[in-house]
């Protein structure tokens, strides 16, 4: 994707979890143990102070990956390089790459401690981390951080509650920002906001970028606020990266049938009027995923290898890599 | 052709002193086969639209001032018993989140056909074809087998298409959809968009389709409302409102949608954030936030006026495109 050396790199990171039922009902009933594969086999590099955007739709293993990448879980396999360094995701990080990775996440109205004045989620981490000595230098820097998100100073005495969701998610971003991190995982930032509550929070997240010199990986349902965002861009689906390619090449000459659909019946004003044509079908479950390419009940060039054998990813001529038979094989 | 529902000057208040309007002023109207969309950010009063239709106000929310006429004949001053009637028959609701608009220890079968009975009286064999005729016509497959399942059987796409038949199982005239497709994935927003657009047009159900998100308005509604602190700013034909917006706050919402393609460094945004109801300023309540405010626009309410096609609540609404140009200069 990029030439230069990757701040984050993933390799074949996979997370399971068993949701099998209870030992005694499973010897009863004589069931199989039931595993979900949330993340099936992950690789993807992102490039220091770029953008990787994720998309998928809900239950394809987005925010696994993301807590598996973060460090609050640990993968059931697979490996992550942090700045050139092995990182061990089974064990707790250490210190220094704990301050360095930090995550911003969806719903700000369940990210904040309701208790804790913003002076205390924000200057928490200034205090941990010893970047503050006292508590004067910590509320100086938490002020400076406030100032940055685009608050003001006095609001470190308030209380969440006293703030609209697109002001707690700058608090958020304080927050996440409060221990200089270099690599910012946002997990549906804007999606709970309205429009023009989510302009002003992409905008102030580009500049934050430059100003901070930050690595996102940006993950999102919302194609355009992707595109908005992201330098390269991943299309996740059940459990796996089916593409991922320059974002100019994915949106404009989208290569998987899936990206391809997704890129169809994003509700924008230019389909004013003409209800884009919707493909019949849904995500099928992790737990009991088709055989061979897991999106080819939906896909209308699936034939008897699609059914029975998993696709690799090939790497595309302008970068990146599609996981597809069809395209592979020259059929589309 | 009379309107199907018809509001004229709706003013819903918060009892307080002084009283808070939630609503004020709001006139629209819904006719047979037609989409109505219904947007604003949140607390603009959109659900409170759709709640005083059904006359669902919640205490101590109260309609103070206005009428709203179904079919001719007013419903905010019916009886409760008579008001109990109509909802459901010929006036019916769409949730948000389809799992908690239904019953999770009922089966699906269960739920629809005490629904059908309910409002129309036919006998146990009768009510059952029924059920499955409305999950065949809402597009679900194997309805026979599917009506004995539990809601948590269904995936959320599935789940919204049964609370849809369960609306239709009494045959309503009009249809109030309180963000439909929010709980859903992209590609399931279309497929239950095409169920909404196809009901309206085969059926002549009229929707009042209520969303914050523009480009489900775009793809689905003939006319749309905009709100904005509980006040009409715009309302007229979709690829009017949508396209050439006349209320600078329309032109900030439509210009804040990130598009794909669009490589903007910045996207447009609109300074400020929605006044809170005990703090709306004098005048039109978009003036603190408005690039084209004056003297006239902090004193004196605009009165909604027609232009062209289009009803709008702005004094400017005349001024270029260009003019409103500055509204597109962000201040992140």
């Amino acid at each position: 994707m990029s030439a230069a050396e990757p701040l984050v790199s993933v390799a074949g990171l996979s997370r399971v979890f068993d949701v099998s039922p209870p030992l005694v009902t499973r010897l009863l009933h004589r069931s199989p143990r039931r595993l979900l594969r949330a993340v099936d086999g992950v690789d993807f590099t992102i490039a220091p102070e770029r953008t990787l955007g994720l998309v998928g739709e809900s239950g394809c293993g987005k925010s696994t990956l993301a807590r598996c990448v973060a460090g609050l879980m640990a993968p059931s396999a697979g490996e992550m390089r942090f700045q050139g360094k092995p990182m061990d995701l089974a064990r707790r990080p250490d210190r220094a790459i704990r301050r360095s990775i930090q995550m911003v996440f969806q719903d700000p109205y369940a990210s904040l401690n309701p208790r804790w004045r913003v002076e205390t989620s924000v200057g928490d981490p200034l205090l941990a981390f010893g970047i503050a000595r006292t508590r004067a230098q910590m509320r100086e820097q938490v002020a400076a951080l406030l100032t940055d998100v685009g608050l003001a100073p006095d609001d470190a005495a308030k209380y969440p509650h006293e703030f609209s969701g697109g002001q707690r998610q700058r608090i958020a971003i304080a927050r996440a920002l409060a221990s200089r991190p270099a690599f910012l995982i946002c997990d549906e930032p804007t999606s709970a906001l309205g429009v023009s509550v989510q302009a002003a929070l992409l905008n102030l997240m580009r500049r934050l970028q430059g100003e901070y010199g930050l690595t996102y990986l940006f993950i999102s349902h919302n194609l355009a606020v992707v595109d908005h965002m992201a330098d390269d861009v991943g299309v996740m689906y059940l459990g796996r990266i089916v593409e991922k390619q320059p974002k100019r090449h994915l949106f404009d000459a989208p290569r998987h049938p899936y990206t391809k659909l997704l890129v169809q019946t994003v509700p924008s004003l230019e389909t004013l009027g003409r209800a884009s044509a919707p493909l019949a079908g849904e995500v099928p479950s992790p737990v009991n995923p088709p055989p061979g390419c897991a999106f080819h009940p939906r896909c209308p060039h699936a034939d008897a290898r699609c059914r029975a054998e998993r696709p690799a990813p090939v790497p595309l001529p302008g970068g990146g890599s599609v996981a597809c038979h069809a395209v592979a094989e020259g059929r589309i | 052709m009379t309107a199907l529902l018809d509001i004229r000057a709706l003013r819903v208040e918060l009892p307080g002193s002084p009283p808070l309007a939630v609503l004020d002023d709001v006139t629209l109207s819904v006719n047979p086969g037609e989409i109505l969309g219904v947007v604003g950010e949140s607390g603009a009063g959109k659900s409170v639209t759709g709640a005083a239709v059904l006359g669902l106000l919640t205490s101590p929310l109260r309609q103070v001032a206005g009428e709203i006429r179904f079919d001719g004949t007013r419903i905010d001053i019916l009886p409760e018993a008579r008001m109990r009637r109509l909802r459901g028959s010929e006036i019916a609701m769409v949730f948000q989140d389809p799992l908690t608009a239904l019953n999770p220890v009922f089966t699906v079968g269960q739920q629809l056909i005490q629904t059908i009975r309910e409002h129309s009286p036919m006998g146990r064999t009768a009510a059952h074809a029924r059920a499955v005729a409305l999950l065949r016509e809402v597009g679900i497959s194997d309805p026979e087998a599917r009506l004995d399942a539990y809601p948590h059987e269904f995936s959320g796409g599935m789940r919204q298409r049964v609370v849809i038949a369960l609306a239709l199982a009494g045959e309503p005239r009009l249809i109030i959809a309180d963000e439909p497709t929010t709980a859903l994935d992209v590609s399931i927003q279309a497929q239950i968009i095409a169920l909404l657009v196809g009901l309206a047009r085969s059926r002549g159900v009229g929707v009042l389709l209520i969303t914050h998100d523009m480009g489900v308005i775009a793809e689905a509604a003939d006319r749309v409302a905009v709100l904005y602190a509980g006040r009409v700013a715009e309302i007229g034909p979709v690829a009017e409102v949508l396209l050439h917006p006349r209320h600078p706050y329309t032109r900030g919402l439509v210009g804040a949608i990130p598009r794909i393609g669009a490589g903007l460094e910045v996207l447009p945004q609109i300074p400020g954030a929605m006044p809170r109801l005990d703090a709306l300023p004098e005048g039109c309540a978009f003036n603190p936030r408005c690039p084209l405010a004056d003297a006239r626009c902090r004193a004196e309410r605009p009165v909604p006026r027609l232009l062209g096609a289009v009803q709008v609540a702005c004094f400017h609404a005349e001024a270029r495109q260009t003019d409103a140009a500055q509204i597109e200069r962000p201040d992140a």
